[in-house]
């Protein structure tokens, strides 16, 4: 009895990495808790190479996204530079309290939903939409050559944007001098406050569309490819539902 | 036809999104916060700018980081918790 479990263990070790995870082969044949102990360090032993690996991920993980969370305690203090974390005093929730009362505050949470609901509705959808006219050209070449200049603004500087913006919608670009030619004098759409929202709106999306596609199109690749493997198993019509 | 393909990406990329929803872009809001006003161009992060660093209120600063995070650490959880009531994968299984 206690022959074939070795046999069994020795082989999963000998295969290598997911067969000594599973607790069928060993579990069975020898004693369950002299397999699981061995199974632990053996696991550790064998994978030390990849957890060597993650070390300078956990590292980076832990340094700048966890570590800086204990930041936080400032909300809860009367914080000043020169005493510190650990000598600034504790003041409870009232930083929340004086928060909360300041009317510039709920002003701007206003103005940032406003902003993020746009942004939601009129930003989120363009790279889905613009992946699938990519992915429907038919020509690799110009579809190559396109996805690589939609990219293209993703790496230009707000600062650049923002004066390219200026130049066209402000108060001596094109679109000023048109609705001056139509009657409306004095249209200065990047100094409007009530045109703001959707400003900012226009320039996420020019910004940021092509570079938002590439994950799209990982997907759209992805699904095509099975698709062309479905009507050979359960649905024979899902092949007509996937397109190209 | 492939955007049913394109559902779980979507639906996972919407997710992450809500995580952030009350970061709007720092940086390009601050070079324009001034042609239209603070009443209409201040945000969320512009004002931790202002009031925190400027002014050198920290604590109250924090408060609206964390209140952030907050919110959009509950956004994330709710609407994974909706995608799995809605037969979809979301962003994690527990």
């Amino acid at each position: 009895m206690n022959e074939p479990g070795t046999r069994l263990l020795r082989r999963s070790r000998a295969t290598g990495t997911a067969d000594a995870d599973t607790p069928s082969g060993p579990v069975r044949g020898a004693g369950p808790p002299r397999a699981r102990r061995r199974t632990v360090w053996q696991r550790v032993r064998r994978d030390r190479t990849l957890l060597l690996l993650t070390l300078p991920g956990l590292a980076f993980f832990a340094v700048f996204h966890y570590l800086p969370l204990f930041g936080y305690v400032v909300a809860f203090q009367d914080y000043q530079p020169f005493l510190g974390f650990g000598g600034s005093p504790w003041v409870g929730l009232s930083n929340f309290a004086t928060t909360f009362a300041d009317p510039a505050f709920w002003s701007a949470t206003l103005n940032t939903v406003t902003i993020t609901l746009l942004q939601l509705v009129f930003f989120f959808p363009a790279p889905i939409l613009l992946a699938l006219l990519l992915n429907s050209m038919l020509s690799n070449t110009l579809r190559r050559f396109v996805q690589s200049v939609v990219y293209l603004p993703h790496f230009i500087g707000w600062v650049i944007i923002v004066s390219i913006s200026q130049e066209i919608l402000g108060g001596t670009g094109p679109i000023t001098h048109l609705f001056d030619a139509l009657g409306l004098d004095g249209v200065d759409l990047t100094t409007n406050p009530h045109f703001f929202p959707f400003l900012v709106t226009l320039q996420v999306i020019w910004k940021n569309t092509g570079w938002g596609t590439i994950i799209y199109l990982a997907a759209l690749v992805g699904s095509t490819s099975s698709c062309t493997r479905r009507p050979r198993s359960t649905v024979p019509t899902a092949g007509a539902g996937c397109g190209t | 036809m492939t955007l049913p393909g394109l559902l779980p990406v979507t639906i996972l990329l919407l997710i992450l999104n809500l995580g952030t929803i009350l970061s709007v872009g720092f940086e390009q809001i601050l070079l324009q916060r001034d042609n239209v006003g603070p009443e209409a161009g201040e945000v969320l992060d512009t004002y931790v700018y202002f009031h925190g660093i400027i002014d050198g209120a920290w604590g109250p600063s924090a408060a609206v980081g964390l209140v952030k995070g907050l919110i959009g650490t509950g956004l994330i959880l709710g609407a994974n918790k909706l995608a799995h009531l809605f037969g979809q994968e979301g962003v994690y299984r527990t």
